[in-house]
Parts: C-alpha cells; structure tokens; sequence
C-alpha cells in the first residue's frame, strides 16, 4: 500500500513537472550590477594573491551575509598591488597599477589610475602615469585624494621619491613633485599634503588649484626614525591621521588645515605593559565614531612589528584613554573597520588570510568570512562524471595524484587543507624546494583497499603565515585589510611514514 | 616530531594563547621566520623540515641556506634564491642582481661577530615562489629606505622580482 503511494506521488510531481513545461531558453549577455549607492558596512577588500602578484584584485564583500554568494558582491583588478581611493561626488574607484608588456618577464612598463564605475565596476578609463609609483608591500598611505577630491597623489620611489599629481576631473596626469627624503602622502587641508620623514619630521607641500607644486614647510623633528618610527599605515578618519609607534606610542596628526597639526603623542600602554606593542600589516583603524582600535602582540620586540597579534585595544582618542582590550579569536595581522552607528565592524585578517567580522565597541565576534582566492576545495572529491580530480600534493614541484584512492577518499587527510586553483586541488605538502622521498610515498601506488587506508600520520599542512605579512594588502577607506591569497603555502608536516 | 615542534607543543599546552600557538608549530617548523616566541627561535637550529640538511660547506658560514633561519636571513623578505637555483649570494640563472637593495645587520653564530648583509634581488622572471622567508630584525619603515625590506628593489633593469640573494658586504664593527 505504501509502495503504492509512493508511486502515485511521483506521478502527480511528474505531472506537475510536466505541465509547467521545459525550462525556457535565457537570455545572453546578463549582467548585474551594483547599487548606487552601497550600504554602510560593505568592504573593500585588497586580494593581493601573493603567488600571482599581477592579478591581484579589490573585492567588493558584504561582511554581514551569511552565504557566499551574498558576500562576494564584485571584483577590480589591481595589478602589481595596486592601490585604492574612491571619489563619492563622482561615484568612481580609482585603482593605480602596473602592467607589463611581456607580462611576468618584464618588458615594456605602465602605470595606471584605472577609474571604474561605482555601479557596473567597468572601467570607463584610464590616465597614464609616470612609471615611479612605488613597488612593494601595500601600504594605505602610498595613494591620497584631496578631500575635495581634485586630486589623486601618487607616492613614487624610484628610489628618488616624489608624488605623481593627477586631475580626476580631466582624468590627465599634472605634475610630479620631489619630496627627497620623505615618503607617503597624507592629504591635509584642501591643497596640501604631507610626507613622513627619515629624519624624523613631517614634509608638507602646498599645490595650487591647477594641482602644481606651491610651497614647502617641514615640521619639526618629533619622532625619531630609527628607535620608535612611525608606523606606515595610517588610521585615516576625516580630519585626523592617526599612527601608531613601534613600541607603543600614538602619534595624532589633524589634517584638518592645510598645515598638519601634531595634536598628541602618547603612550597606548602603562610603563608595566611595554611588553604589548602594536604590530601587523595595518595595526590601526578608526570607526566611524571615533574609536581607535590598535591590533596589539604581548611580547613585543625588535623585528616583531609585522607579525599581528592577539588582542584588540579600543582606544577614546579624545581622553587617550584604553576602554576595554578585544581577545581575538584567532591571531590577527590587520584591521579594518566598518559601518556606522550601531552597525559598526571590526574586521580581522586572521592567520589563516580570511576576515573575521566583530561587532564593534563590544568585540562580540560575529563570523570568518573566507573571500581570498585561496578558496579551499573539498578535500579532492571525484568530479560529476566520477573520474578523480587533478590533485597535486607539495608545495612547487607538483605531483600529478589522480587515482581512485583520493577518489574514494573522503578525507585524505583530515588535516589537510587543500586549496583551489583553477581546477586543480592543491593539497600543501611541503615548504620545501622538492618533494621530499617521505611525503612522495602519500601518492598512492597501487589501487587497492589497503592502499585507500589514510596513512598512519600525515603531513599537516599550515597556510602560510610567514606570507601573513608581506602578503597582506592595504585595505581602504572604511575597508578590510586581507591578503593574498595563499596558492601555495608554506608548510612542513610532521614527518610521513607510509 | 623535532625539537623545535616539541617546544612549541609543550608551550601550546602550557599557555592560554594554545589555540594560536598549536597551529604556529607548524608555520615555525617550516619557516621559522617569525620571531614570536624567543624559544622557539632558540630551539629552530636542528632541522626544520624532512629535506636533507643542506650547508654552504664552510663551518664559518653555519646553517641551511635553504631554511629561513640561516642567519645571513635575519632582515629577508622573499623567496630564497637558493632554492630557486641560485645560492645565498648567487642569482639564479638568466635573472640579474638588482643594484640596490636594502640592508642589514645579522650576527654569525661562528664567530659571535656582526656581518653588514645586503639583500639583493633577483630580477627578471616571474616569482619564484619557493622558501618564503620573512625576518625583520632592524627592518625599519618604507621611508627609511635602505633599511626596509618591503621593497621591491628590482627597478630600473629587469623589474620582475624573481629571489633574494643575502650577500655579505663587510663587518659591520669594522
């Protein structure tokens, strides 16, 4: 009787099926776009992809939705570590960049400011630039716009260093200018900008409205360059730069006028707690209260500036005072902040290059998100038509593995942590330049039940952490810092046996 | 298990920071370029990984050119030339050496002295991506330039940034 049930359901559903008729043909050449006008709390995220530096990209993320594809909203490109700013009267990204005309052999070299449109992130255009700007490791601060959004500075270090001028409303390159001994560029007042100083001032330049060179002032010394620097991350609110020391000083700058006004240096932490310094690829953000947050390591020494840390220092900059410590989750190594009023977020560049998403004064985590292009792939599950998938096991020197042991595996390895690229499943078996005989003898030989059995200890791959802090991007605005994706991690495991 | 892991095993354990700690055991293994943890640093000289301990042959020039933590490497930042196909002081070939670079000042366990290392790029092909190494004692910000290793320091020639190279100039008391 419940056979026959059964049977009579699956008829009606079929019927059902059938009388709404073949899927329709769709039409081609859809495609979406983004609003106008894009809510508080989305992020522009830096993908750096570290093994791959000429297709790096900014992501467009909603932090706050729950699936994937409701957080991936969009992507730029940004080749070479491009570097980011944003023109709200105009509703354009403006992205500076460098191709080459052979590509990954060098040739030919051009710099760009690529403009893409704010909605359908097309780029309309692009202006040629000098081929200085600076090649490195992303720093928030190596691009600046005017607050009226004129100008567009480009820091350039060739290694003479000079700021590129560009004009965003005749999208034509201006003028460039020496700032010898200095670099960055933090735009102050409505014409000026100034750079940090090796000797431990502040360079500050004055263009007129056609965006030339005017004038030059230098602050005096307040800083000392070689024992506590300044940070070359900046936390950036409208009015105000913020950077932390090496060893735990905030420096306040108010770029309010069109000469900066050092406002306060003052000690983040109490004479008992030096040991806390600020570290990472972006250390500081400010919300869009006010707050400061500064990413903090417990045992703080020389060199360790770049390595993250564990807690989070909420910050009144108006008394200098510490209001509460935020315990990560997991190891951090940049910040970003975002949103307004009580949708304000913390967003985390975790160990493992993915964002972790707290709300902000409290600290309530609230998810990871995982949007770099090191997207992890289910442990190399068989493809639809059953045949095993590419997988390539060590870091460089690939070994094709496709045979119906990782087929029937579910898990190869329960610790590992494979990663996508294209279609092929890398699974990260070693740092080092070649296979190694112990971690050959994980490729199975023969097809066999015995040899389907997961090996009695596995190598335990880790994403790379060591690429954590070169690789991580500067993050905009009101954005997250991520880095790169991480193709092809470092790693060592523990020694495998068959 | 080495010693190194061990060490760090036995901290993970003991300390309240295990989640971050236990997972680092395996980064500091295999790079052994992060100087978190001042034990783990002290405890890295035995070798790091299951590739055959490789040495420049001189017992004045101690440890693995291929591991990050051969000392000429305190202020690196990149992929190390010697296991690119060059060596610790030789591109690899068809690239060339950048003529600037950035340096710094690291201390030979041989012989307790100070060598001034200038960390030349290699330029030319694409990145080499092996033995990614990130060590940053003396590394000072972007605009204090010869002592930043943020840089990529293959510009004006071939600008493409293959390896870096870590190339001892000189005592640095002399």
């Amino acid at each position: 009787m419940k056979r026959g049930a059964g049977w009579l359901l699956m008829l009606l559903a079929s019927a059902v099926s059938l009388a709404d008729g073949p899927l329709k043909p769709e039409p081609l050449n859809q495609h979406t776009t983004l609003p106008e006008t894009w809510p508080d709390h989305w992020l522009r995220v830096h993908d750096l992809t570290w093994f791959k530096f000429l297709e790096g990209r900014m992501l467009v993320i909603d932090p706050l939705a729950t699936d994937v594809a409701g957080q991936f909203k969009g992507s730029m490109s940004s080749s070479l570590n491009g570097a980011y700013e944003r023109s709200l009267k105009r509703n354009e990204h403006y992205i500076t960049e460098t191709f080459w005309s052979r590509g990954n052999r060098g040739g030919e070299r051009t710099d760009t400011v690529t403009i893409y449109d704010r909605s359908t992130l097309k780029y309309p255009d692009e202006i040629i630039i000098p081929t200085k700007r600076l090649s490195g490791m992303p720093k928030n601060i190596s691009t600046a716009i005017t607050p009226d959004e004129q100008f567009l500075l480009v820091y350039n270090f060739t290694p003479a260093q000079s700021v590129s001028v560009v004009d965003l409303e005749s999208r034509r390159y201006v003028t460039e200018v020496d700032i010898g001994g200095c670099g960055f560029v933090i735009a102050t007042g409505q014409r000026s900008f100034f750079s940090l100083c090796s000797n431990g001032t502040l360079r500050v330049v004055h263009l007129d409205d056609t965006g030339r060179w005017s004038r030059t002032q230098s602050s005096p010394q307040f800083f000392d360059a070689d024992e506590d620097p300044l940070f070359e991350r900046a936390a950036l609110s409208p009015g105000k730069a913020v950077f932390p020391t090496f060893q735990g000083r905030i420096v306040e700058i108010d770029t309010r006028e069109e000469l900066p006004r050092i406002m306060k240096l003052w000690w983040l932490t109490t004479a008992q707690e030096r040991s806390w310094r600020p570290a990472g690829a972006r250390p500081a953000v400010a919300d869009a209260s006010g707050l400061l947050y500064v990413l903090m390591q417990p045992d703080g020494a020389e060199g360790t500036h770049k390595n993250g840390g564990s807690e989070v220092w909420v910050v009144d900059q108006k008394t200098s005072k510490r209001l509460s410590r935020i315990v990560l989750k997991s190891w951090g190594i940049a910040l970003g902040a975002t949103g307004k009023g009580e949708n304000r977020l913390l967003v985390v560049t975790n160990g493992d290059l993915d964002l972790d998403i707290y709300r902000i004064p409290e600290g309530a985590f609230v998810h990871t998100l995982a949007v770099a292009a090191k997207r992890r792939c289910s442990p190399c599950r068989p493809t639809e038509n059953g045949e095993p998938r590419t997988c390539r096991i060590s870091s460089n020197t690939a070994v094709v593995l496709s045979s119906p042991w990782v087929k029937n595996s579910v898990v190869p390895w329960p610790e590992a942590r494979p990663v996508e690229v294209g279609s092929v499943c890398w699974v990260v078996c070693s740092r080092v330049p070649q296979l190694s005989p112990s971690c050959r003898s994980h490729v199975p030989r023969a097809v066999s039940p015995k040899s389907r059995r997961r090996p009695r200890t596995c190598p335990t791959p880790v994403t790379l952490r060591a690429a954590t802090i070169g690789a991580i991007a500067r993050s905009m605005d009101f954005s997250a810092a991520a880095a790169a994706a991480l193709q092809i991690p470092v790693l060592r495991g523990r020694r495998c046996h068959r | 298990m080495n010693a190194m892991e061990k060490v760090t095993r036995r901290i993970a354990r003991q300390s309240s920071r295990r989640g971050f700690l236990g997972k680092l055991g395996g980064l500091l293994v295999g790079a052994a370029a992060i100087p978190l943890l001042p034990v783990a640093r002290a405890s890295s000289a035995g070798p790091a990984s299951r590739v055959p301990a490789q040495s420049t042959g001189n017992p004045m020039d101690p440890g693995d050119p291929t591991t990050c933590d051969y000392w000429r490497y305190c202020g690196i930042d990149g992929y190390i030339c010697s296991c690119c196909g060059g060596t610790q002081n030789q591109c690899p070939p068809g690239t060339e050496m950048s003529p600037m670079t950035w340096v710094g000042t690291c201390r030979n366990p041989a012989d307790g002295k100070n060598y001034v290392i200038s960390y030349n790029d290699c330029c030319g092909k694409s990145g080499c991506g092996r033995c990614l190494c990130n060590r940053n004692e003396d590394d000072k910000p972007v605009y204090r330039p010869p002592a930043n290793n943020d840089i990529n320091w293959c510009m004006g020639g071939s600008n493409v940034y293959n390896c870096s190279t870590a190339v001892i100039l000189g005592l640095a008391d002399a």
